[in-house]
């Protein structure tokens, strides 16, 4: 039993301690965070995103309390809610809005995904593919490596410590 | 021998203890808003479903039109009245959604944990952590530093840059619930710059339900016998 703890502490302390290097490491190489990025990351005036809607807040109220209606039916009951507004369904997956920045869909770039999907997008909208490619799997790489590492310590710290005991 | 047996069944039972509390099914109603640079709107009304183990996001879309996507690894099949009117590629897997994360609760570092992307500053300000991410060293990356504001463990902000340090994209994650120990934010604002010009989005999370018993149905939607 004691030697089973020995060998657990011997696992933790070695991830602990390749992880704490690995930390230190990355931030040697720090780049400061300016006092621009600070306003700009933790003060900002979302009005603007609001009132660049304000355009369909009627419409917004319309189906509050009528949940069920179509664009059909209601371009029936009110056309002037639907003004400017597209008749096409606009889902957070779909690839199809307008392309723009790294070729990435605005939508895309919105709420819906985290880093490695819109590295997605990137790779399949970009018109420079090989070179995308060789970046995209450098950084999956990059990611399959450091779990490589990781399970390489584990192994090294477990038989260091089935050796000493 | 029998101290070893009772430590691995101890063990056990906390690893099974440990998995009845995960959460991997998610449901809400969504309202997403956009408006392009070129000013016109799209608005999308539905509920969507997801379980972490089927790998399948479901949309009940009721406006603009009463249809039904199912997005599927990188696939997305439209229904409309039970038909299966198309089948398009899409480049982003369901594991990528923020409905995975959330159930993971790894929303608070945007993904980047798990991508190779590395923290390269850390500062706190105005009670939020500050953490800049740099992209990897590799030629011809597209993506630039990345910096994200979180509050209590809970992602506030993401600022994207590109190569040049310009503005890509902001995001701003608000008004959180903890449901099941998972914090789920009720909106979610978005800014895309291109240029001079700018979209717009917003994205309402409402009713969030997670771990819903039942209903199998509603999130493991059978393709193989609607294909038709």
């Amino acid at each position: 039993m004691k030697q089973f703890f020995l060998k657990a502490f011997s696992v933790f302390f070695a991830v602990l301690l390749f992880g704490m290097q690995t930390f230190a490491f990355s931030l040697k190489a720090a780049s400061p965070i300016t006092e621009n990025e600070i306003q700009a990351v933790s003060t900002f005036n979302d009005s603007e995103i609001y009132d660049a809607f304000a355009g369909v807040a009627d419409l917004d109220q319309y189906l509050a309390s009528n949940a069920d209606k179509t664009y059909t039916e209601v371009s029936k009951d009110n056309s002037a809610l639907l003004t400017g507004v597209s008749a096409t369904t606009s889902l957070p997956l779909s690839a199809s809005s307008d392309q723009e920045a790294l070729g990435i869909p605005s939508f895309l770039w919105g709420c819906v995904f985290g880093i490695i999907g819109l590295l997605v997008v990137y790779l399949m909208t970009d018109n420079n593919k090989e070179q995308t490619k060789k970046a995209l799997y450098g950084c999956i790489v990059g990611t399959v490596v450091s779990i490589g590492l990781y399970v390489l310590v584990i192994a090294a710290a477990s038989t260091s410590a089935a050796t000493n005991y | 021998m029998v101290r070893k047996i009772l430590l691995l069944f101890f063990l056990l039972l906390l690893f099974v203890a440990g998995n009845s509390q995960r959460s991997y099914r998610f449901k809400c109603e969504i309202t997403l808003k956009a408006k392009s640079k070129s000013g016109e709107f799209q608005y999308t009304k539905g509920v969507v479903h997801y379980d972490l183990r089927n790998k399948k996001l479901l949309f009940n879309i009721t406006f603009p039109q009463k249809e039904f996507y199912v997005s599927e690894d990188t696939l997305i099949y439209k229904y409309q009245d039970n038909k299966l009117l198309s089948v398009q590629n899409n480049p982003i897997k369901p594991e990528f959604s923020i409905f995975q994360f959330i159930l993971n609760n790894d929303l608070s570092d945007f993904g980047l944990k798990n991508s190779s992307f590395s923290i390269s500053n850390i500062e706190k300000s105005n009670g939020l952590i500050i953490t800049k991410w740099a992209p990897p060293a590799i030629a011809n990356f597209p993506i630039g530093n990345i910096l994200i504001s979180t509050k209590d463990k809970r992602l506030q902000s993401v600022l994207i840059y590109n190569k040049k340090g310009e503005l890509l994209s902001r995001q701003i994650y608000k008004d959180y619930s903890m449901i099941n120990g998972v914090g789920i934010p009720s909106e979610i604002l978005s800014v895309s710059y291109f240029g001079n010009s700018k979209s717009y989005q917003i994205m309402k999370i409402t009713n969030p339900l997670v771990n819903e018993q039942g209903n199998d149905s509603d999130y493991d939607f059978k393709i193989e016998e609607h294909k038709k």
